[in-house]
């Protein structure tokens, strides 16, 4: 991992020229979905050009709680493939990518809005594609036109496909690096933010011994305000000792706010035999199609 | 004092060894390093023995709470010894308590096993069909066994749904497990949201076992009963194990439990 992050998702304001890694994809989804509710909370044009097709973009999104038929029926947001905006039949031009960029922020001005904001999946320059020894060249571009402007841009860059010099040279064209913020992780498990809906998410096997970055990771998300998920639909193992600290935090969270307890029926029944079920402030949500 | 002597005192108790003489299939010394591998040691002979999936899982916990409560409030370190026999699989967790001195290892027993709701035995108790403690100064052997279904393709899991004297009746068939606890949560919610004053029985006659999430999802149906007032909900013919096992498992006091699908009618339909 040659880029560390300096920043929050959450942080982000306009001309910001961001450089996310992600580490897997519901890193990148949850990321983006942080990403864009913020923009169209702040009545900006959001556009989204990812690297599966827009209807699986824009589902992902909705999943995450991100009002997406309104938003794109009122031309505020737009999910698109690379292809016809980056590439043009599998072949890259930094000019090209820079016109669409620059166009995109003229429509955006002419129709009203106060500022817009591009993620860009720039997992295609992972594959065989023509011209992708611009892509600094790009970057450098993105960043020129940035300053000064009421526009932001996402690139998200996924941390395990690209080599660390390329990382290391595009970031230096970033004005912030963005990941999500990663409590533990080793290969049994990982435990990281969840930005959208906000919470913590776990993925692997946690027992006793991770109790500590587990306390920390709740303890933080308590702090934010409004209901708080535990994503652990990527969890295959949870011990007494964790699902207890879990339910502790529920337990302890004001009247009115909500822990979302988001896990497949293995391990919901350790929660439901903890007593969690009738617990006031904790829903259970079981993924059956984990 | 030899492990030997210590399986047989564990061996003695109620639900006598599966494997009593035989030598274990698994016999695995462990840490709290490698707990991690414990868990998948013991999910692959669970798996293999001809546990399924859910009940597989509810092993791994069970046995995993047991070897956790050795390293946490034990000797730091234990030993698993695992037996499959035909009618079930049988896992005992030794703990040599405080390095062999006999008053440490009574005040680490008396640590260990914690009771009380939520704590390690507590929810071992809830997921294992047979758990028990054996303690003596030399130290403490927990066993816990599982319940191999009978032999046979087992029967596939059904719901039939009829109406007997304004009463709703819910006949499950089969195994109440992972693969089919959603299709009986999703029922019980259909029900409750389409029939308000609800009075629902659960005919258990035919209910061959039930895992963790089996278990949960009754839970969750009477919870969901109580939360909605109106409704009310008997869990009638429940085959005599389990009622047993839902004694054991201190959890027969969230539910009203008949003998009958008519004995339930009645306690549903009777004025006041």
């Amino acid at each position: 991992m040659a880029v560390g992050a300096d920043a929050q998702i959450t942080d982000l304001t306009v001309d910001d020229h961001a450089c996310l890694t992600f580490g897997e994809p519901e890193d990148l989804f949850d990321l983006t979905a942080a990403f864009v509710r913020d923009g169209l909370a702040c009545g900006l044009k959001v556009v989204w050009v990812s690297d599966s097709a827009p209807q699986r973009a824009t589902l992902e999104l909705a999943r995450r709680g991100i009002a997406v038929e309104s938003a794109l029926a009122a031309g505020q947001l737009a999910a698109a493939e690379c292809e016809g905006r980056l590439l043009s039949g599998q072949e890259f031009g930094a000019g090209r990518a820079m016109d669409w960029l620059t166009a995109q922020m003229a429509a955006c001005q002419q129709e009203g809005f106060p500022g817009l904001r591009v993620a860009v999946d720039m997992s295609w320059a992972l594959r065989p594609v023509t011209g992708v020894e611009q892509l600094p060249e790009f970057e450098e571009g993105v960043a020129a036109a940035l300053a000064g402007s009421t526009v932001s841009v996402l690139c998200q860059y996924d941390r395990e496909g690209f080599d660390p010099v390329t990382l290391a040279t595009v970031s230096a064209f970033h004005t912030r690096s963005v990941a999500a913020a990663t409590y533990y992780a080793d290969p049994m498990l990982r435990i990281c933010r969840q930005y959208a809906p906000p919470g913590i998410r776990l993925a692997g096997e946690i027992d006793y011994q991770q109790a500590e970055p587990l306390t920390l990771a709740l303890t933080e998300a308590i702090r934010f305000d409004g209901d708080i998920t535990v994503n652990m639909t990527a969890l295959a193992f949870i011990d007494g000792s964790c699902a207890r600290m879990i339910v502790d935090a529920a337990r302890g969270l004001a009247a009115g706010r909500t822990v979302v307890l988001q896990c497949h029926p293995g391990i919901e029944a350790t929660f439901v035999l903890l007593g969690a079920g009738d617990m006031a402030g904790v829903k259970l949500v079981s993924e059956h199609d984990r | 004092m030899t492990d030997r002597a210590r399986t047989e005192v564990a061996g003695s108790g109620q639900g006598a060894a599966a494997g009593d003489g035989e030598p274990p299939a698994l016999d695995q010394a462990f840490d709290g390093d490698s707990l991690f591998a414990l868990r998948a040691t013991v999910a692959a002979h669970g798996s293999r023995a001809g546990l399924s999936e859910g009940r597989t899982r509810d092993l791994v916990l069970a046995v995993h709470e047991l070897a956790a409560n050795a390293v946490r409030h034990g000797a730091g370190q234990g030993r698993l010894r695992l037996w499959t026999a035909p009618d079930r699989v049988r896992c005992e967790v030794i703990d040599d308590g405080a390095d062999g001195d006999p008053a440490g290892a009574e005040a680490a027993d008396a640590a260990l096993w914690h009771v009380e709701p939520g704590h390690g035995l507590w929810l071992v108790r809830r997921i294992a069909d047979e758990a028990s403690v054996q303690s003596d100064p030399s130290g403490t052997v927990a066993a816990v066994s599982f319940r191999l279904g009978t032999t046979g393709p087992p029967a596939p899991f059904r719901l039939d749904r009829r109406a007997e004297g304004g009463c709703t009746i819910l006949a499950v068939t089969g195994q109440l497990d992972l693969g089919s606890s959603g299709e009986f949560g999703a029922a019980v919610g259909d029900l409750i949201a389409a029939t308000p004053g609800l009075r629902l029985i659960l005919d258990m006659s035919a209910l061959t076992w039930w895992d963790s999430s089996g278990l949960a999802a009754l839970i969750t149906a009477q919870q969901r009963i109580s939360h909605d007032r109106s409704a009310r909900m008997i869990v009638a013919c429940l085959p005599g194990p389990l009622t047993e096992r839902l004694h054991e498992a201190g959890l027969a006091s969230q539910f009203t439990l008949a003998d009958s699908t008519a004995a339930a009618v009645a306690a549903l339909t009777s004025p006041g």
